[in-house]
This record gives structure tokens, sequence and C-alpha cells, in this order.
């Protein structure tokens, strides 16, 4: 028979800040329950095995290994990222408490000595890092199947990738949670976080080069536009980490480029950021309201 | 001192008041029964207490403390199993206990193995295989573990059976002992009957009634059946206003006196009696009487005495 095994922690439950002690629990907590979601795996196997074939074509096409392995894989993966991680994100966070609002636990969770404040966090720190470790799995795999067959340069062009990504489905996570934080019912938060995928990487395209014709939009306002969407600024993010110009998004990227010079990165990091936030802010203030209702 | 008390307390859900000014006062170190049926407003009124729900006015206090602004730090003093407990089907009993424990600071090993084995809840096994009684005693467990000031129990014997009933009795007879406070939600009115001091009674959202059930009882009418030498005397039998017959036989009545046992024997005495008997009403009687459920279906004779 198994024993309880010693525990050494906290004081801090019960108190009415955040007890980081707490946050971690409920961490741990998420990062297993991901690993026993069917649904994550999937996506995670889905992205390792993609980057790897992405990979294989890109060494394919050099022609000879190790010159332009990991620069042409970079380039390559962010096509694939922007399709299956704001997925991943999206549908992780909309079941985070939807599911658990449907099943029931969630009450006897916020019955515990805890804030619903630590609940948030502990949700989206453990599922963070459930999709940073899902995507340090594949693009690992595939930068060790790269490094293995000699490829050696731009590697730092697949580690930023690598990190924009991260930041992509966290941003994608708070936008699921905050869908979470509205609907009651797991089906109807993952239906929406698909329609919301949906718009963002189906229609974020058509929708901006609809708008700018017809709205006659000038440069300043393309690239306002172009912001507005998480995806476009990850896209914009990684073509100009590794093109240095941003030419080839014409010329919305022209004028970002002019414009900001040095700062747009730095711009664009910040905008990444407040897709990360804005939407956990939100979703904070609604489940306070609301709780395990 | 008051281990509960709330003041006005109202919770509202767009027309709907599910809570309507709502006093409670529930006496520390006391086992104070909460009765009332469906959609009486019991489970809303917990909630609110344990600072799930905020109230929509009124006040409410737990241990001193308000249950919306010292939510967290309170919920650390309090026990409490939902009506409906559900858990993370993926983990064993142990596991889930030790999640809970760890979030109140991990110092209920010793009374996670000394509970389980009082209910006899197998913890290496998978929630998802536990029978329905099974998890009530998981939620029991997690209710009791870390031995709480405060403990507050929604329906805790749905899906017990007789045995583990009694167990849990005891524990919580262990914990009255202690000196510390149960509020216990029940449709079951033995075992209200059987293990509270104090009972309140909640109606359409609004508290009918708190006091001692002993003090209830006296308060509350008796229930009456006289029997007499000849059918003659019992038909022609004149009844004062305080008495309201209910069946009849040919030469016997059963009725209820709602006034005092003194005005009671002074009519008895005057009447060809073969024989009387005078009982005390049961709790059931008493909550029936207030929600008029009676199988005879007679009307409540006041408000605070059951008829």
């Amino acid at each position: 028979m198994r024993t309880t095994r010693p525990i050494d922690l906290p004081p801090a439950a019960g108190g009415n800040g955040i007890s980081l002690f707490v946050v971690g629990v409920l961490a741990r907590k998420e990062i297993r329950d991901a690993l026993r979601n069917r649904w994550f795996l999937l996506y995670a196997i889905c992205f390792a095995a993609l980057s790897l074939g992405l990979a294989s074509v890109a060494l394919a096409g050099t022609g000879r290994f190790g010159v332009a392995g990991f620069g042409r894989t970079a380039a390559s993966l962010v096509n694939l990222v922007l399709l299956i991680v704001p997925l991943m994100g999206l549908t992780l966070g909309a079941a985070a408490l939807a599911g658990e609002r449907e099943r029931g636990t969630l009450e006897t969770l916020l019955a515990q000595p805890i804030g619903k404040i630590e609940v948030l966090l502990g949700k989206f720190f453990g599922l963070g890092a459930a999709i940073a470790g899902a995507l340090a799995a594949g693009f690992g795999t595939t930068a060790l199947v790269l490094a293995s067959r000699g490829a050696s340069a731009n590697s730092t062009q697949f580690l930023a990738i690598f990190v924009l990504s991260t930041l992509l489905g966290w941003s994608m996570l708070s936008i699921g949670m905050l869908i979470s934080s509205l609907v009651r019912k797991t089906p109807v938060a993952l239906g929406t976080a698909i329609f919301v995928w949906l718009i963002l990487v189906f229609l974020g395209d058509l929708g901006l080069i609809g708008s700018a014709l017809a709205l006659r939009m000038n440069a300043a306002e393309l690239l306002t536009a172009a912001l507005a969407n998480p995806l476009q600024v990850f896209k914009i993010f990684a073509i100009s980490g590794m093109h240095r110009s941003l030419d080839l998004l014409g010329p919305a990227g022209l004028y970002a480029s002019q414009t900001f010079g040095a700062a747009l990165p730095w711009l664009l990091l910040g905008v990444l950021l407040a897709w990360i936030l804005a939407p956990l802010s939100l979703s904070w203030l609604i489940f306070r309201a609301r709780g395990a209702k | 001192m008051l281990a509960i008390e709330t003041r006005g307390l109202t919770k509202q859900y767009g027309a709907y008041r599910a809570l309507d000014g709502v006093d409670l006062r529930v006496p520390a170190g006391s086992v104070f029964g909460f009765l009332g049926p469906n959609g009486a407003g019991k489970t809303t009124c917990i909630r609110v207490l344990l600072g799930l729900l905020r109230a929509s006015s009124g006040e409410a206090r737990v241990l001193g403390k308000s249950v919306w602004n010292d939510g967290a730090a309170l919920r650390a003093e309090i026990g409490y199993l939902p009506g409906d407990v559900r858990f993370n089907d993926f983990w064993t009993g142990r596991e889930t206990l030790r999640f809970l424990d760890r979030m109140r600071g991990g110092r209920s090993a010793a009374e996670i193995t000394r509970l389980a084995e009082r209910f006899q809840l197998p913890l290496e096994k998978h929630v998802r295989s536990y029978s329905r009684g099974m998890r009530q005693k998981l939620g029991l467990i997690q209710a009791l573990m870390h031995k709480p000031a405060v403990l507050i129990l929604d329906e805790p014997t749905t899906a017990l059976d007789p045995l583990v009933q009694q167990t849990l009795f005891e524990e919580l007879r262990a914990v009255a002992a202690d000196g510390r406070t149960i509020l216990f939600s029940s449709h079951t009115l033995s075992e209200v009957d059987h293990l509270c001091e104090y009972v309140a009674i909640l109606r359409g959202g609004k508290l009918i009634e708190q006091d001692r059930i002993e003090a209830l009882r006296k308060r509350a009418v008796r229930n009456v059946e006289l029997d007499f030498f000849d059918e003659a005397a019992a038909t022609s039998l004149r009844w004062p206003a305080d008495f309201h017959p209910g069946v009849c036989g040919p030469r016997s009545l059963i009725g209820s006196w709602t006034a005092s046992p003194q005005a009671l024997l002074q009519w008895l005495a005057t009447l060809p009696l073969e024989d009387v008997r005078i009982s005390e009403p049961s709790l059931e009687d008493l909550f029936l009487g207030y929600y008029d459920l009676r199988p005879n279906g007679k009307p409540a004779a006041n408000h605070g005495a059951a008829a």
C-alpha cells in the first residue's frame, strides 16, 4: 500500500493575498489534466510530426545539409504555428473554467481557502506550461533531427520562433480563458473557441485585405488593423526577425519598418503581451463576479 | 457567541428572489439543522456563507468575519460538503485528498488516514470507479480532515448506507463535543431531530422559524387522541376554538390543540372520556405544519405553532 508522501509546504493558504504556493499547486494540477487531455496530446503530436516533416522538406530543398536547415525550417514553421498553436491555446483555455463548472468540480475547488485570482492564475500558468512544453517537444525534436544532420546556421532564428510561438500560444490561451469565463457549458465554449480560431486564422488575412480595399485604408491604418489580430502580430514579428525587412508584408510592413525602425520588435512584443494580459484580466473580472455559477 | 450570523440576507436573480431578508443566527458550538424543501434557498444561503456567491443585499458573517471580504481566510476555518459533491475522475481518492490538503497547508495526512479507515474508503482507487456512496464518503473526509471550526454539510447522508450514517453521526457528535459548530442541511427530518439542538426552517427564500427544537415543540400544538365511553358522547361533543378536529371514529376523535396545556386539561376534565393520549409533535409534524403539507391537509394553526 502506498503511503502519504510527507508534505513540506505552506503556511500561506487562506490569506487574502495571492499565494504563489497555491498557484503552483493548481498549475501542477492543470499540467496533469492537460497530459490526460486527448485533444491536447493530439495537437502536440500533430505539431511535432508536421514540424519534423517540414524540417525534412527544408533539408531536402537545400541540396546539402547544414547550411540553411534551421532558417528554412523556421520559415516553414511560421505557417504551421499559425494554424496549430492558436487552436491548441484557444481550446485548452476554453475548457479550463467551463469544463470544471460543468463537471461541478469548480464549487469544490472554490470552497477551499483560495481566491478566485489564484484559481485563474493557476490554470493559466499550468496550461501555459503545458503549451510551452508541447511546443518545446515539437521544436526540440525538430532541432535534434536538424542538428543530427549537421545543420547549425540560423539556430537563433529557430529559437526565436519557438519563443514567439509560445507567446502566441499564451495569448490564445488567454482569449480561450475569456471565452471560458463567459459560458457555462464546455461544448459551447469549445464551439466558440473554434469559431474565434476560424475568424483569426482564415478570415484574418481576407478580412484585412477586404477592409483595406473597401475602406481605402492607408498604410498606418492597415498596420493598426493588423496589430488587432495576435496572429498577424506573430507573423510580422517572425518575418521581421528572419528577413530584417518587412517588404514581404507590403505597404503596412514598409510603413512599420520605416516608422518604428529598431523599436518595432519592442512594439510587437508589447502588443503580443497585451494580447496575453488584457483577455486574462477581463476573464478575471468576469470570473470574480460569476464564481462557480 | 454566534458562529454564523446573517442580517437581511437577500439574493436576487432577476425578478426571482432566492433569499429574502434571511436573519440566521447559529450559536457557536451548536449542531444546527437547516430545513426546507427543494428550492427553499438552503443551498443558495450556504453558498453565500462560503463566499461562493455574493449576496444582493444584507450581511453575512462567519466566526465574526465578512464572508465576502475575508472569504479565502474564512474558508480555511470551514469544512464544506456540497449537496452534489464532484471530484476529478482521473485521480485516486488519495490524490484528491492530497491535492485539497495541500491547498490547506498540508497538515491533515494523519486525519485523512483515520477518516478513511473510519468510513472504510479505499483511497488507492480512482474516483471514476467509486460508487455514489464512496464519492460522498470522499466528500465527507475532505470536509472533516482539517478539523474545521465550522462544518457546513449539505445533505451529508445522501447515498450513505445506514451503517455509514451511524459512523458519520458519531463523527459529528465528536465534532460537536469538541465545541465546533455544525450547520447541517437535510431532508431526513429524523436525523436532524436525532442530531441537532437547533433548527431553522426556510420557505420560499424566507426564514420562517429558528430556535431550539425543544422550544419549538413547547410552542407547538399537541396531538390529542380522545376515546369516549359511548358514541353519543362523541357525536354530541362541542369543542373550543383551540381544538382542531381531524380523524373521527364512532367513539374516538383525533385532533390538535393550539392553546396552553392547562387550558387543555381543564377542557378534558369536563369530558366523559374512557382514555386520552396527548403527544408532542415530532420534528416532521412541526416541519410539515410550517409547510401545511400534512397528509390530512389541515392548515397550520398559526405562525410558529404547527397544527
